[in-house]
């Protein structure tokens, strides 16, 4: 094996990298790992409510919040990846002996924890869903009739999406816990602007906000919204404190179609007359022209 | 493979860290030598990983000594006493 260039996550200095806001936000010690390690599963669970009982958090039966969440999800499960280097990637080129032996320490012990997860979804279907008489009929005549817990086509759908996020995460999960601190001295991870505990407050609490205000307006915009600005920030402030320019032409182009998606989003919940709505798709559009003009004339 | 030490017990000590200090070699001059990553190197040195036999192998080829004089399941006694204690 003579491959032993790492990706994703701490790298060596030597090592030359353009940073994103990917790697401001990649956690390197194994206290911010497992902060994040602690609320996936709380995302998780919120996503699954939001989807099969939206009514427990004050949410119509259209909800677009479950995308939200899904976009979240994504965000942290991305985190703890590249916090472990991708491990758990299967035929990964670049693991050595202990990365495979950590996965392989991973998986063993991810596999109870998925097993109860699994019992436990299936008690919950169990106890929530609500018992129903079904018949078929030939005329008027009732050829056979069962009773029984029935999952529509979606729920179903949904309950395997559940399954299969906890079996992928679970694996990256439990090396998120368990993998030591990044080495000092040889990893470019304590130059990203702010210290992690800071850092993963300021995610925090764009979260929070932002799902607290997508909670009240019964959509997943604000969140995505609260997202998009905190992670810019954070890479911008990565990139400053590296030296390099805080925004690059590409990133203008992708933060210009973020804005204007943004933007689309909120214009369809602007049609009931809220003034509200109808600036932030003011704004959020005037932003992504202003972006992608720059971007174009690559300043 | 090698595996992750359980505790203290389990524990093998090895003197890696001196070994490359003397060396003048960064862990990542070493981990391209011995073909692995940088940051096992720093785990093998904090004693986070116990390393497989074919890898303690090819460690002691590198270095030009016996595995016993890399690795122990006993602390070993810091060099600068060895030394001094085959001086006198």
């Amino acid at each position: 094996m003579t491959q032993t260039a790492v990706v994703g996550g701490p790298r060596p200095e030597s090592v030359k990298h353009v940073i994103t806001w990917r790697d401001a936000v990649t956690p390197a010690s194994r206290a911010s790992r497992r902060r994040w390690t602690a609320v996936y599963p709380l995302l998780l669970t919120g996503g699954g409510v939001a989807v099969a009982a939206p009514q427990l958090l004050g949410l119509g039966d259209d909800s677009g919040l479950a995308w939200g969440f899904l976009i979240v999800i994504a965000v942290v499960f991305g985190m703890l990846r590249r916090g472990t280097r991708r491990l758990t990637a299967v035929d990964h080129p670049e693991l050595d002996e202990r990365d495979e032996s950590a996965r392989a320490d991973a998986f063993r012990a991810a596999y109870p924890f998925l097993l109860a997860v699994l019992a436990l979804s299936a008690v919950a279907l169990f106890v929530v869903l609500p018992d129903i008489d079904r018949s078929t009929r030939q005329g008027a005549t009732i050829t056979s009739s069962e009773s029984g817990f029935f999952l529509t086509a979606e729920a179903m759908i949904g309950f395997l999406l559940w399954g299969f996020l906890w079996a992928v995460f679970l694996p990256t999960g439990v090396l998120a816990w368990r993998e030591p601190d990044a080495l000092d001295g040889e990893t470019v991870t304590r130059e990203r602007g702010v210290s992690e505990p800071v850092r993963d407050a300021l995610l925090a609490c764009a979260l929070s906000v932002g799902l607290g205000a997508s909670l009240l307006s019964d959509t997943s915009a604000w969140l995505l919204l609260a997202l998009l600005l905190v992670l810019t920030a954070l890479g911008a402030i990565a990139r400053r404190t590296a030296g390099e320019p805080a925004v690059t032409a590409a990133t203008k182009g992708g933060l210009g179609v973020a804005s204007l998606i943004v933007g689309a989003v909120f214009a369809t919940l602007a049609v009931g007359g809220d003034l509200l709505n109808w600036l932030v798709v003011l704004l959020a559009v005037a932003a992504g022209l202003f972006l992608l003009a720059l971007a174009v004339r690559g300043g | 493979m090698g595996r992750k030490p359980k505790g203290e017990e389990g524990r093998l000590h090895n003197r890696l860290a001196v070994l490359r200090a003397e060396r003048r070699l960064t862990r990542q001059q070493l981990a391209d030598s011995i073909g692995v990553n940088y940051q096992t190197v720093g785990y093998l040195e904090r004693g986070d990983y116990s390393p497989s036999l074919e890898l303690a192998f090819r460690l002691s080829e590198f270095f030009g000594l016996p595995i016993e004089a890399i690795f122990a399941r006993e602390p070993f006694t810091p060099m600068s006493e060895q030394v001094y204690a085959e001086a006198e």
